[in-house]
């Protein structure tokens, strides 16, 4: 029972993230590959508000405010987001799609190596330990029936990122936002800055990402630059694209399929001996696999876009 | 002063690997306009063959050759299994950057799961400095030099004066036109990627003999740069790449010597988003859309 | 007839347009542009007369397709100036100078194709600040009251071309003639004041080239200025009183269909092609 709940947990925070990509990707159509980079200051932000101190030499990073989660949640939103309008704002100007991929993942690379080497920053490649339990101290109960409260929390969070999501994709903005998606010169001939609506996607998106780093953080407790690559990042998209680009029940339905088959796996693989580091590295083979052949056959995924329903009734007599 | 040039000296050879890759790079992003993320694990499996080679045989010539068959199959079959049947659906450009990202999500992890996740030791002979004038260069600095500027004259000759080479130059130009002309497209194309994936080979041999060790994610550690170096010569140019890796090449081993060394692959990669922020068309424009048949 | 200018507020607007704009909706004055070394446009004069409907044609390489680009702020002149309702507007970026009146389309009909019928035409729109993303959470219900009379509009135009009943298919579906309606459905909800059609007659059969002749005359009818660059020589005659030949970058002659096909320079241009009216 203890496995059902980590595993719906750990879904359940992918399910944000994928929300949050969607936004970038599905609404906006900006292919964001460093979007890891995002789950990662968020994490790293988030742990270093909710620890106390650091104590070097053991130790060494900045901050260790000992606040309470959410602090630490909604600062890692705030300063994904910061970090997501900087990139942009310059690398959303001129570059055509594939450019932006490669440049918000050299930044990534760019930001994972400063980290591991200014050790005063989060502590390098050893990274952050023992990040503390959101509201653990507050509810004081066994460790069973904290993982319970953990999933609900998170359960919350992925139905307020759902609404969000959803709320933006038929406002205006999501409209006019979606439109520029396919065809942004058609935009700008009527009036749209799409530079400006992009740039806001971006941020968006990726603000949400740091709250699934922040999540993803305290729930396992560790957090190194090795804890998402490029990997989990192809995970997240792969989620989205089978399960629907830009439709936000199926980037939740990909979500659990996907996730939820990534995770379980690892039970079903057999351990081949002689190969340590076979049954680990195999799951991500099968990812790898599964996203060509989903981007292939229905890259629009299962459950397709929704559409506006016009309300108002079609009149009684229309020549076509 | 003499350092200056020691490390101009290290520059160099540095980027001569990288020109082996982004010439290679840019030679196939010229024919299919798709950029090649799986690029990365053709010097990965060369990498690898080497080493299997070398295992088996005791000889590091018979386990270059077999690290170079590798990638240039490698590259082959990449292009025919994955890369053309997309191009044939239509798929955009980010559909294919994802693909073969995928590609090398498998590679790397199918690498890392049959010989395991700790780097391989190349066996190679003592180290012997050779002083060329200010430089200061290693056996194996030379040849890797050597084999870059081998290869990569032998590819102009090839471009330049072979009905081959300039075939593959009107397919990269316009393929329709190209084929309206006459010429197996597909037949070039796929020439094109083996040709690629043979000079990611002899960069990821050059890797793995200058490094000593690897492991399998050296290819994608790589491509980043390799990335920079072709972009900021204008993607589709290959002897643009080669200025952009002597850049990056040089920018790199400079920046480590007179900054700091643990900054290298920072410094590398600065280089393509300052490139991009001032001339996003890379130093040699082409820009266009994907290969539509 | 309610789909008139003066319902729909353009942010940039030049407010109380003088005399001379009234007269003259738009106007380029000695206007250079060059890829490389070669001058696509040389020195090109033209103006376009308020809510009057003027060709532009010319042989092939005339610079016409970069007039419509210069026009509209996708490429910017590197000499010379574009004056629009007798404002400056040299340089300004695309999505600016629709926001003051200008709007175009382009060679293939650049509908929005994961899009309906209907979200293309509410997109077109201009914005009047809606497209914020905090009003869609914090006055929803404002909102949705704004874009019924957008909504309104769309429905009463897409009766008009008789495409309501596609109003919830996306975009994609529909066929390439009906692609160029649904482009005259966007302009006229854009509600600009003048318009450049990029080349509308390209790969129209007959049938569907009277509904875009239609069409041209729907929007000049609601008062807007209309430039169309065009190929089909027919076409043009039927549809633009006026019309200006461009050949090697600049204005070779300005007049009526009829006056042009004896023009001596023009027929020089084209090589006889004029004279059969073809």
């Amino acid at each position: 029972m203890a496995y059902i709940v980590s595993v719906a947990t750990s879904t359940a925070i992918f399910a944000i993230m994928a929300l949050g990509l969607n936004v970038t990707w599905g609404f906006g159509g900006l292919l964001n590959l460093g979007f890891f980079m995002f789950v990662g200051v968020g994490a790293y932000v988030s742990a270093v508000i909710t620890l106390p101190g650091a104590m070097p030499p053991y130790t060494s990073y900045i901050l260790g405010l000992s606040m309470p989660f959410p602090v630490g949640a909604l600062t890692a939103m705030l300063v994904a987001g910061l970090l997501a309008l900087l990139i942009g704002s310059v690398a959303l100007r001129r570059l055509r799609a594939d450019y932006f991929a490669i440049v918000t993942l050299v930044v990534t690379a760019i930001l994972a190596q400063v980290v591991n080497d200014q050790r005063t920053l989060f502590n390098g490649s050893i990274g952050l330990y023992g990040l503390p339990q959101p509201f653990a101290d507050i509810l004081n109960t066994d460790a069973d029936t904290y993982s319970y409260f953990f999933l609900g929390m998170c359960m919350v969070i992925v139905v307020a990122v759902f609404w969000f999501t959803r709320r933006l994709q038929w406002s205006p903005y999501g409209r006019a936002l979606r439109a520029m998606r396919e065809d942004d010169r058609a935009a700008m001939a009527f009036g749209r800055n799409a530079y400006v609506y992009k740039l806001k996607a971006l941020v968006i998106g990726s603000a949400i990402g740091g709250l699934g780093g922040a999540l993803a953080a305290h729930f396992v407790g560790v957090w190194t630059t090795e804890s998402w690559t490029i990997g989990e990042a192809l995970l997240i998209f792969a989620c989205i694209f089978l399960g629907g680009t830009a439709n936000n029940f199926g980037v939740v339905l990909g979500t659990i399929i996907t996730a939820g088959l990534f995770q379980e796996l690892t039970r079903f693989l057999p351990q081949i001996p002689g190969y340590p580091d076979a049954a680990a590295a195999l799951r991500w083979v099968i990812i790898g696999f599964l996203l060509i052949i989903v981007l292939y056959v229905r890259p629009r995924g299962i459950i397709p876009e929704r559409h506006d329903r016009d309300p108002a009734p079609l009149p009684a007599a229309s020549t076509l | 002063m003499s350092q200056f040039f020691e490390t101009a000296g290290f520059g160099l050879v540095t980027a001569s690997i990288i020109a082996l890759s982004a010439v290679g790079l840019s030679l196939q992003f010229g024919v299919s306009n798709v950029p090649n993320f799986a690029h990365g694990e053709f010097l990965t499996l060369a990498a690898y063959g080497l080493y299997v080679g070398q295992q088996l045989t005791g000889s590091l010539l018979i386990g270059a050759l077999i690290g170079v068959v590798v990638g240039g199959i490698a590259a082959y079959l990449v292009n025919l299994l994955v890369v053309e049947p997309f191009v044939k659906k239509g798929a955009r450009v980010v559909v294919l950057l994802i693909s073969t990202t995928g590609v090398s999500l498998i590679v790397e992890n199918a690498l890392g799961g049959f010989f395991g996740n700790t780097n391989q030791i190349v066996a190679l002979p003592q180290p012997v400095a050779h002083h060329l004038g200010p430089f200061i260069w290693t056996t194996t600095d030379l040849l890797v030099m050597l084999t870059a500027v081998v290869a990569i004259t032998g590819l102009y000759l090839v471009l330049r004066f072979t009905k081959l080479g300039k075939a593959q130059r009107a397919v990269a130009d316009n393929r329709v036109l190209a084929r309206a002309c006459g010429i197996n497209t597909e037949q070039v194309v796929a020439i094109t990627w083996v040709a690629a994936g043979v000079l990611g080979a002899l960069a990821g041999i050059s890797l793995a003999t200058s490094g000593g060790s690897f492991g399998p994610g050296l290819g994608f550690g790589f491509l980043l740069v390799t990335f920079s170096a072709a972009i900021i010569g204008g993607i589709g140019k290959p002897f643009g790449a080669l200025v952009g890796a002597l850049i990056v090449g040089l920018v790199t081993e400079w920046s480590a010597f007179y900054v700091s060394s643990g900054y290298k692959q920072v410094f590398a990669l600065s280089t393509l988003v300052l490139a991009l922020l001032f001339r996003p068309s890379g130093l040699f424009t082409t820009l266009r859309g994907p290969a539509v048949d | 007839m309610s789909i008139v200018t003066s319902e729909v507020k353009h942010p940039d607007a030049t407010p109380g347009s003088t005399d001379l704009a009234r007269v003259t909706a738009l106007e380029l004055v000695d206007v250079w542009k060059y890829f490389g070394a070669a001058a696509a446009v040389a020195g090109c004069t033209l103006s376009v007369a308020d809510a009057a409907v003027v060709g532009l044609i010319g042989p092939n390489g005339a610079g016409k397709s970069t007039v419509a680009d210069l026009v509209s702020g996708f490429k910017h002149p590197d000499k010379g100036r574009v004056l629009f309702q007798g404002r400056d507007i040299t340089g300004l970026p695309p999505y600016r100078v629709a926001r003051a009146g200008l709007v175009r389309t382009f060679q293939i009909a650049r509908v929005w194709p994961t899009l309906t019928v209907m979200e293309n035409a509410l997109v077109a729109a201009p914005d009047q600040g809606r497209e914020v993303i905090w009003k869609a959470f914090l006055t929803p219900r404002k909102l949705r009251a704004a874009e019924s009379a957008d909504r309104v509009r769309a429905r009463s135009l897409l009766e008009e071309f008789d495409m309501i009943g596609l109003k919830n298919d996306t975009a994609e579906t529909l066929s390439g003639g009906q692609k160029r309606l649904l482009e005259f459905v966007r302009i006229m909800m854009a509600a600009p004041r003048m318009v450049v059609l990029d080349e509308p007659m390209a790969g129209v059969n007959p049938v569907m080239a009277e509904r875009i002749v239609a069409g041209v005359r729907r929007l000049n009818a609601a008062g807007i200025t209309v430039l169309m660059i065009e190929h089909n020589l027919e076409f043009v005659e039927e549809v633009c009183p006026t019309v200006v030949v461009m050949a090697v970058g600049a204005v070779i002659a300005t007049g009526s269909m009829d006056e042009l096909r004896r023009h001596p320079e023009v027929i020089g241009a084209y090589l006889g092609g004029l004279a059969g009216g073809e």
